[in-house]
């Protein structure tokens, strides 16, 4: 054993000789020795001189090789600068100094880990976010839809220019967006001088006959032209023929493809193949490729049934779309329509309404409101990442002080300008690189807990991906940062001179006044971004609290909503659906945890019918607009909603269908005010209908319908037994923990329902703040994120300025200045950083508030408290971190201080 | 090659001992020349890279040789002097002997 060990060690020592010199070399060793190399008994003495011998041997290649290679290249160096160089040349020469620079760079941070890991930490998360931010703007913003030429698709709306005038503030912003009715629909696609193609669809909900239970399928009605403007070809078959989109044309239905993959198990001979929705049959006539949507998440594509087909030309039910001509602008087409839309009023007169035109692309359309939260999050993750700029550069600028020897020296010994600058730019790129790639990484990990967090109605949410895009945006991101913050050290300091710059960080010229001054103006700028941010989020947080606890008028806490869909042939006559609620009502009522049980039409914050309406009032007829639900009689107790004079339903109206009404304060105060109200009569319908007067038999209290906005008046109708039913449930525990209980009390009446929702009213109201919420919570990281780095950065500069004064401070401790006094001095210093950082913060924040100010709800973005409160807490969580290094200063031995002088 | 090239003393002593070798000029050799005429222990490791580099230039090139037992199976590379070599030794020679023109007196070795 010992003996084979003694023969492998030279064969492994030999392998220290590179390899172009070991023949020559062993062969020389062996016979200068005269001995063989090969195993033998040679005592252990005569081993280990022959290893050491080895070792020696190949030690000396090694530093000889190494030498005469550094020779080559000085020899290679000065003929080079005799001779003109080859392009291959110059750019092998040039790889070489960035390999050099780049060697340069790692040992420099490979001396400071721990300060070096900040910087790419503080990097990271500012590429990261950005990048984020960006995926976002780019997926919903930018991207274009996905369809041909979709800078060619409008919406084609109607306006009712009446509505904008009347108290109703749900009519008063659809007033420029408008429906239409099927017969204008056909008028559009036989007049129309402006549309290629125009279409109408609406969403909807059927119910498909499964195998075993009915199953409810978002889909969406559609005539031919809507697939013809959106101009994608399906992936199978094809989509409705315009003469089959008809009154008596065949039922088709175009699936999606998730659709077609999971219900038919992606069959390719599927085309021809009946559906059964809404216990109709529908040929399914065609499969749209992946990815495709529209206008939302439906799964399926039908014709509209005849009973669409012959509504009335008043009924506004149907969304257009449209695909300009080519070369048609939006004014164009607007003054074109406009122009056909009075034509068509002579043609068709509608008493009482003046529909006007308003064209819009589909772009703007989908986008909607979530461009203002964009723009503002945009704004927002653009000051994150130049305070995280302002930070890397201040600690670069830190270390720039301690290498000026270095740097002075490479200086000395000949490296060139251009040198240096290619050093500064190798570093930047180099943290670009490391930084921007880890942030990028901490990107694609966490979007998608981020899109989590974004409301699920976010416009396009699924376009939303790092895709080459964004990828590119980040990397040319990444590296203008780093390169602004390996250069700005010195241009903050030599009024953005770039000789004086490299003068400065090479010579170690830059005084340390210089330095102070540069570093000081990069922390102003640091707290100054912070404090708006900070008054961003602090905006938003207000407002967002306001949202929360504005009184809503009733009371959503312990309240389930739960929606059935009795569209089934069951439920077709009223006498059976009548059956089937009371049975309903009777088994919910049942379920333990329940305290209280009513039925409305709609309920709260589920939107309301809006009809045109009549009231009787004092100077008149008015007829107006009014949103109307049907509620059950303890629908105001359930809710908590006060009534506040007269008296709910009764069952006998509720059954007999008696002409009364109950209506909310809001109204009183619009129709009839300083009046009793009881007893005042309004109508459905305007004022030549013919429906029955109703007698106002009660007032309750204002409800909201949004949190936004102020509660519109409404008025309360009697719910009949058979119609729609939407059931609210009290209940006493939690409502999430009885949703289980209460799906099997229905099961229980009729196992066949198809259950649409039972949920929380908590979560629905919930639901319509999403954006604010998303928008308050990013913007509170951000702000934290922000005040963390400033924070880091004034503790950076004051520990900075105690250690460089150190001697200062000794002379003056020795010569009797009071500790006091000392540490009194550093936090001045801290304290002027901070009020003008603060004021040059107010000065910015007056501008960015505008980009905040349309999200707020009853908040004014230039509210002094919030200006006051926002500085307090900077100047005194600044000045809290400034006592650590003041403190240290006070502790100044003055013996030690000077001894290191 | 330019002129500024200036031998290396190493490199210097190993192309003296290759002239001086002729055709038996290879590691053993030129190592045991070195040795004996400076006195110097020459560590043999330093000349191979050494021998490389001159070979590089121009100044001298090399074969492999025959392969023989007391080598343990290895072969020898001889080395010879090229007409480069043998002009920079020249040169060099010039060099110094311009340098110490006059300086004899002082130069030489005073028994």
């Amino acid at each position: 054993m010992a003996k084979s060990n003694n023969s492998m060690i030279p064969q492994i020592l030999v392998l220290l000789i590179p390899r172009s010199y070991r023949e020559q070399a062993l062969g020389d060793l062996e016979e200068r020795l005269g001995c063989s190399l090969q195993p033998r008994p040679r005592g252990v003495a005569g081993n280990v001189r022959l290893y050491l011998t080895v070792i020696r041997i190949a030690w000396a290649v090694r530093v000889t090789d190494r030498r005469v290679r550094s020779r080559d290249r000085r020899e290679y160096r000065r003929e080079r600068a005799q001779a003109p160089l080859s392009g291959y040349e110059r750019w092998e020469e040039h790889m070489r100094a960035v390999m050099r620079d780049l060697r340069y760079t790692f040992r420099s941070w490979s001396r400071k880990p721990g300060f070096y890991t900040v910087i790419f930490i503080v990097f990271a998360l500012g590429i990261g976010t950005s990048t984020l931010v960006f995926s976002l703007v780019n997926g919903v913003l930018l991207q274009p839809l996905p369809y041909a030429e979709p800078d060619r698709l409008i919406i084609p709306w109607q306006t009712h220019p009446h509505w904008r005038d009347g108290d109703n503030a749900a009519l008063q912003a659809l007033w420029d967006r408008l429906t239409v009715s099927y017969p204008v629909y056909e008028d559009w696609l036989e007049q129309s001088p402006v549309f290629e193609d125009v279409g109408i669809h609406l969403e909807t909900v059927f119910i498909a006959e499964g195998s075993e239970q009915a199953e409810r399928i978002r889909g969406t009605r559609a005539t031919f032209g809507v697939f013809r403007a959106l101009g994608v070809e399906p992936l199978l078959g094809r989509t409705f023929l315009p003469e089959e989109d008809r009154i008596g044309g065949p039922r088709l239905v175009v699936l999606s493809y998730g659709l077609w993959q999971e219900r038919y198990g992606s069959d390719p001979d599927i085309l021809g193949r009946t559906m059964i929705l809404n216990e109709q049959p529908f040929t399914i006539t065609g499969v749209m490729p992946r990815g495709f949507y529209f206008p939302a998440a439906g799964r399926l594509w039908a014709t509209f049934s005849d009973a669409y087909r012959e509504m009335h030309r008043n009924s506004n039910t149907f969304t257009p779309i449209a695909r300009l001509r080519p070369g048609i602008s939006l004014d164009v087409a607007q003054r074109e329509m406009e122009a056909l839309a009075e034509h068509l009023k002579e043609v068709h007169p509608i008493p009482g309404r003046d529909y006007g035109i308003n064209l819009t692309f589909l772009h703007d359309e989908v986008v909607g409101d979530v461009r203002s939260a964009l723009v503002l999050l945009l704004n927002a993750v653009g000051i994150v990442l130049l305070i995280a700029c302002a930070n890397i550069a201040s600690l670069l600028l830190l270390r720039a002080s301690e290498r000026r020897r270095e740097l002075a020296v490479r200086l000395s010994l000949g490296a060139g300008r251009r040198r240096l600058m290619g050093q500064l730019l190798t570093e930047g790129i180099a943290l670009s690189v490391l930084g921007g790639g880890l942030g990028l990484v901490l990107a694609a990990v966490s979007l998608g807990p981020f899109l989590h967090l974004l409301p699920p109605d976010t416009p396009r949410l699924d376009e939303i991906s790092l895709d080459p895009g964004v990828l590119i945006f980040s990397i040319v991101l990444s590296v203008i940062t780093g390169i602004v913050v390996s250069l700005l050290p010195g241009l903050a300091s030599s009024g953005m001179k770039l000789t004086t710059v490299l003068k400065d960080t090479a010579l170690g010229a830059m005084g340390s006044r210089r330095r102070n001054r540069a570093h000081t103006f990069l922390l102003v700028s640091e707290i100054a971004l912070t404090f708006v941010l900070l008054v961003g989020a602090g905006l938003l947080t207000t407002s967002f609290t306001r949202l929360m606890t504005v009184d809503k008028g009733f009371i959503a806490e312990g309240v389930l909503t739960v929606s059935l869909d009795m569209r089934g042939a069951r439920y077709a006559s009223d006498e059976t659906r009548s059956q089937a609620y009371a049975g309903i009502s009777e088994a919910l009522a049942s379920v333990p945890g329940v305290t209280a049980l009513s039925a409305a039409s709609f309920g709260p914050f589920r939107g309301m019918s809006s009809d045109r309406s009549t009231m009787e009032t004092r100077s008149g007829l008015v007829e107006t607009p009014i949103d109307n639900q049907s509620v059950s009689p303890s629908y105001f107790a359930t809710l908590g909603i006060p009534l506040l004079a007269g008296r709910t339903f009764t069952d006998d109206e509720i059954e007999t269908d008696l002409p009364v009404v109950i209506v909310n304060e809001a109204m009183t105060r619009a129709f009839w005010p300083g009046e009793d109200p009881q007893g005042q009569r309004m109508r459905l319908g305007g004022k030549g209908s013919s429906s029955p007067w109703l007698r106002v038999v009660g007032v309750v209290g204002d409800t909201r319908s949004r949190l936004q906005t102020e509660p519109p008046p409404a008025v309360y109708l009697p719910l009949s037994g058979a119609s729609y039913h939407r059931f609210i449930v009290k209940t006493a525990v939690d409502p999430i923990s009885i949703i289980g209980a209460i799906r099997d009390a229905i099961r229980s009446v009729d196992p066949g329902i198809p259950i649409a929702g039972i949920r929380p009213l908590e979560a629905d109201i919930s639901r319509t703040v999403a954006t604010p919420r998303t928008l308050t919570i990013t913007l509170g990281a951000f702000a934290l994120f922000s005040t963390l780095l400033a924070v880091v950065g004034i503790f950076g500069l004051l520990a900075q300025a105690v250690s460089q004064r150190r001697g200062e401070i000794g002379i003056r401790l020795a010569l009797g200045a009071e500790t006091g006094r000392i540490m009194t001095g550093i936090l001045a210093r801290g304290l002027r950083l901070l009020l003008a950082g603060v004021a040059a913060g107010i000065a910015i924040a007056l501008v960015f508030v505008r980009t905040v100010q349309p999200l707020l709800f009853e908040t004014e973005g230039t509210d002094p408290v919030m200006f006051l409160a926002v500085s307090v807490l900077l100047i005194v969580t600044g000045i809290g971190v400034g006592i650590i290094p003041a403190r240290r200063a006070m502790k100044v031995n003055p013996v030690e201080a000077l001894r290191v002088e | 090659m330019s002129r500024h090239d200036t031998l290396g003393e190493l490199e210097h002593l190993i192309l003296l001992a290759i002239l001086r070798l002729g055709s038996e000029a290879y590691g053993v050799p030129i190592l045991q020349d070195i040795d004996q005429r400076t006195g110097r222990s020459m560590n043999p490791g330093s000349i191979y890279p050494t021998l490389d580099r001159l070979e590089r230039k121009g100044l001298v090139s090399s074969e492999i040789g025959e392969v023989t037992h007391e080598r343990g199976g290895r072969a020898k590379r001889y080395f010879t002097i090229e007409p480069a070599g043998l002009e920079r030794l020249r040169s060099t020679r010039a060099l110094f002997r311009e340098m110490s023109h006059g300086l004899e007196d002082l130069l030489d070795e005073k028994v």
